[in-house]
């Protein structure tokens, strides 16, 4: 008799476990397939640095800039060489005049409406997340990219 | 003398504005893998480098894989690896093509032309040959032009699986405004 009651213990024991194992299962699922990327305006830059040293670093040692950079909120400063359309949201461009290599960002949503409205020769801090660089074969230079961008207040 | 200088002012503002090659650094490529299992593969990137030569129809896009944004990070994480894109080891993926019978459109001429475009897509160092409809609309010297079309993953060693959560063949669309 008291083998018996031991193991219907055992077993409801082992049913609970496997109910909450499945229940903890699904509710990390569940978050990591809805999870979605923090506003770039609440991250802290892993990086803080002017556009023209960034540039310089990726064209002096590409793959050790790529290393560094890659997938890291850096906060970049310089003067907006140019904003562009892209659909209805803008882009904006820090380009080194000499080698043509340039900076461009993408923003988050809502922030693009704010980075349309920069103009050539602006001073600016933008932050997101780089995507490190390219040698684009039709521009002959390097471009670094950057998503989910904003401007730094 | 200033009849002189205005005259090449307005010979240089008219070149530029006729100018051969068309080209944005903000072009838009989208990419569409979701599935009725899956809402979450798809992506854009905003900052495709796109050229047309209006003379010759040559035309040239280049994207770095790493800037196509999803909004979940463990999907975005997915697109970059190894057996996916493997972005570490081919960061760009690019377009070499021609439109066809291009001396057929006056593309200085406003207007919208629909066109057939052909050439070669290179994803993960693979190239295939692509060949789709496009539209360009030229509207005072910018030319705005759009294209859909699908590419089958495997063409580029790229195996979604069996679980029918991404589409094997995607749907891309492409759209630039050209200045």
């Amino acid at each position: 008799m008291e083998t018996s009651s031991t193991k219907k213990k055992w077993l409801r024991w082992l049913l609970l476990a496997i109910v909450a194992m499945a229940v903890a299962g699904g509710a990390v699922f569940y978050y990591v397939m809805n999870a979605e990327f923090a506003d770039t305006s609440s991250e802290k830059p892993a990086y803080t640095i002017s556009a023209m040293d960034l540039l310089a670093a990726f064209q002096q040692n590409d793959s050790a800039a790529n290393k560094k950079y890659t997938e890291q909120i850096v906060a970049v400063s310089g003067r907006v060489s140019a904003v562009e359309w892209a659909d209805t949201s803008a882009t904006v461009k820090f380009v080194d005049s000499l080698s043509g290599s340039y900076l461009i960002f993408d923003f988050q949503s809502g922030a693009s409406r704010q980075a349309g409205q920069l103009q050539p020769g602006d001073s600016v801090t933008l932050k997101g997340s780089c995507s490190g660089s390219i040698y684009s074969q039709l521009r002959k230079a390097h471009m670094i990219s950057f998503k989910r961008s904003v401007i730094n207040p | 003398m200033k009849k002189t200088i205005l005259f090449f002012s307005l010979l240089t503002v008219a070149t530029l504005g006729f100018a051969q090659v068309k080209q944005t650094t903000s072009a838009v490529v989208a990419f569409d893998a979701t599935t009725p299992k899956d809402a979450l593969p798809k992506a854009e990137n905003k900052t495709v480098i796109a050229e047309i030569n209006t003379k010759t129809g040559q035309i040239g896009f280049e994207a770095a894989v790493k800037n196509f944004s999803f909004s979940n990070p463990v999907i975005q994480e997915h697109f970059n690896e190894e057996r996916w894109m493997n972005s570490g080891k081919f960061p760009a993926f690019t377009f070499q093509g021609k439109i066809n019978d291009a001396q057929q459109y006056n593309f200085s001429k406003n207007g919208v032309y629909n066109v057939t475009v052909t050439g070669q897509l290179t994803v993960k160092d693979k190239s295939t040959v692509l060949t789709t409809p496009a539209t360009i609309e030229v509207k005072n010297g910018t030319l705005m032009t759009t294209a859909s079309f699908t590419i089958t993953l495997a063409d580029y060693g790229i195996n979604v699986g069996d679980a029918g959560k991404i589409a094997g063949q995607p749907k891309i669309t492409v759209s630039a405004e050209l200045k």
